[in-house]
């Protein structure tokens, strides 16, 4: 017992210092702000990152919104048992299967952030990872828009956009591959919270748990007519998007937040001390990608930007990573797949993709 | 499931979060202060995300009065209530003095108005390569692709003036901002101009020059350049963004 007390007093005491240091530091800064100079220049950087955060986070929230609307729907209407059925019989011919996941991307326009949460519900269902990711990684390269932004961007290197399309389905390919192969686990979900689960009404996905309940919820479910079915899909679909939204909602905010940090911290005109050829540049380009965390229909012309500087093969590089991985994407990775997944994955697309590009720039 | 009197907190808190980024959501619409932020083509999507909030907001009030089984902490909400402080408390305190404070009438007619599509079209004027925004980007193209096809010819452009430490003297940069889809992506492109008075000039001042084409050595590559001749000083468009498609 005494010990416990000496514990508490201890933390009664660290806690004590804690609340002086942020006091000390809130009336440092208040100090700091009261001068006009620090003031003007505070306020500016932070009118620059408010633009920077609010524009992000107002393109992708949409785009996510639909994404998430669109993993709700499936979650509601496509039975597990059909889709595994569907993969099954393609079995015979897995290239097939391989083939729909890196060209589905251009009948499915969705933005790379969208993606995320429909790939989380299509592994949900039973479509094996590897498949999965190659969809997910393959849409942005196969995205209508993305293409034509791409040609638009570069006008009179009409390359940039066929070698863009060409190396990013190859490395989804591969990727796909190595998963198949490699990665053994097979719940690479992050765990749902049960409770959080069952607040909702008659909610069907409950159904999906235990086969009691499935009896149960079947018998309601013939008792209602036409119309109160249709209420009670609709009241489900948007059950389920709330719940997703305030998941993974946070983490883009968060990847918004850091993503205008960064640009505020790292102005463009700073990359430009490491232009070149070598492969420094290389790297400093898919770090930009990274961090920048530029919508993938738009990152082409950012790239061009960086065009007159950096060498060709740097610009490929910016041009094949945006789209698969950057700050915000993996904030929302995280928010659907488990941390040592996430990890595999971003491993495998980073040197993967730089492995790519450097044979590549050795070719050309 | 039991139905109790006392209200479910998370429940609540979540309705708070969707009403305060409808409502945010709905104010930048409103007020055009979207402009700054969007492409006018993504525009529609606030209101397809406004209905679709507004829809998860009526199917939680049918939860309002859930029991929660467990204690859980609310922390991870907390998350959310960045972007109703940015979105509501900045812009008040904050004029940005880069970007336009938009015109506060009709949002409609103005968007439509605003967006300069700019198509790939390049058109001479005689002798005269005559710039304005909708054949700006594939001018800029143009002129930086085959510099010495063109040089020696007359040049008529607008744009604002912008300097960058790399910049020899008496030179500037006649500029434009390019937005392809968001401010996060927005850019500057324009061209190097050369002015003996270039010293009296304010950044960001807009200008309509006339000039002459020419060339510059510039570090790694050759560079166009126009030597101004006459100038005559604007003020700020409406919508200074540029917009590629």
């Amino acid at each position: 017992m005494k010990t416990n007390f000496k514990n508490e007093d201890w933390v009664l005491l660290v806690r004590n210092i804690k609340k002086t240091v942020k006091l000390l530091i809130v009336i440092g800064l208040i100090i700091i702000l009261q001068e006009p100079l620090t003031q003007k220049y505070v306020l500016s950087k932070l009118d620059f990152f408010n633009i920077i955060f609010m524009s992000i986070l107002l393109e992708a929230l949409p785009f996510l919104l639909i994404g998430i609307m669109i993993s709700a729907i499936i979650g509601k209407f496509v039975s597990s048992e059909y889709l595994i059925k569907f993969l099954e019989n393609k079995k015979h011919n897995q290239v097939w299967s391989y083939v729909i996941a890196l060209l589905a991307g251009g009948v499915f326009p969705v933005c790379d952030c969208a993606i995320i949460p429909i790939v989380g519900r299509l592994i949900k269902k039973g479509v094996p990872p590897s498949l999965a990711i190659t969809f997910m990684l393959a849409a942005p390269f196969t995205n209508p828009i993305v293409i034509i932004a791409t040609f638009l961007a570069f006008p009179y290197n009409p390359d940039y956009a066929v070698w863009r399309i060409f190396l990013g389905l190859s490395i989804a390919l591969i990727i796909g591959l190595v998963i198949r192969f490699f990665v053994k686990e097979k719940d690479v979900l992050k765990e749902e919270k049960q409770q959080a689960h069952h607040h909702h009404t008659g909610c069907t996905c409950c159904a999906e748990k235990s086969g009691k309940k499935e009896t149960i919820c079947q018998e309601t479910r013939q008792a209602l007519n036409w119309w109160q079915q249709s209420r009670q899909n609709i009241i489900d679909i948007f059950n389920h998007a709330i719940k997703e939204f305030f998941n993974v909602g946070g983490y883009l905010i968060m990847g918004a937040f850091f993503s205008g940090m960064l640009q505020v911290l790292i102005p463009r005109s700073s990359i430009m001390d490491f232009r070149g050829n070598g492969f420094i540049s290389l790297l400093i380009m898919m770090a930009t990608a990274f961090f920048f965390s530029i919508c993938s229909t738009s990152d082409a012309f950012v790239a061009k930007s960086f065009a007159y500087s950096f060498s060709y093969q740097a610009i490929m590089g910016f041009l094949i990573l945006s789209p698969m991985l950057d700050l915000k994407n993996l904030m929302i990775l995280l928010a659907t797949f488990k941390k040592g997944f996430v990890f595999k994955l971003v491993c495998l697309i980073s040197s993967i993709s730089l492995i790519v590009v450097s044979l590549f720039s050795l070719i050309i | 499931m039991k139905i109790s009197k006392k209200i479910n907190k998370e429940v609540l808190i979540q309705q708070i979060i969707l009403v305060g980024l409808a409502f945010f959501f709905y104010m930048t619409l409103k007020s055009n202060i979207i402009a700054i932020y969007l492409h006018p083509r993504l525009i529609p999507l606030i209101g397809i995300s406004i209905g679709i909030f507004l829809m998860m907001i009526f199917c939680l009030m049918t939860q309002l009065y859930r029991n929660q089984p467990q204690k859980k902490s609310h922390v991870k909400y907390f998350i959310f209530v960045l972007p109703l402080v940015f979105g509501f408390v900045l812009p008040n305190t904050v004029t940005p003095p880069q970007y336009v404070t938009p015109p506060k009438n009709n949002a409609q007619e103005e968007r439509s108005k605003k967006s300069k599509i700019i198509n790939f079209q390049k058109e001479m004027v005689g002798d005269t390569i005559v710039i304005n925004d909708q054949n700006y980007l594939s001018w800029v193209n143009e002129i930086y692709q085959n510099t010495s096809q063109y040089l020696g010819k007359k040049i008529i452009v607008t744009g604002f003036v912008y300097r960058q430490p790399e910049l020899k003297e008496g030179e500037f940069i006649l500029a434009r901002l390019l937005m392809t889809c968001c401010a996060a992506d927005v850019q500057t492109v324009g061209f190097r101009c050369s002015y003996s008075n270039e010293k009296n000039l304010q950044a960001r001042q807009w200008l309509k020059i006339e000039g002459e084409l020419g060339i510059t050595k510039s570090a790694p590559t050759e560079l166009p350049l126009i030597r101004i001749e006459r100038m005559q000083l604007m003020t700020k468009p409406k919508n200074e963004y540029l917009y590629p498609y």
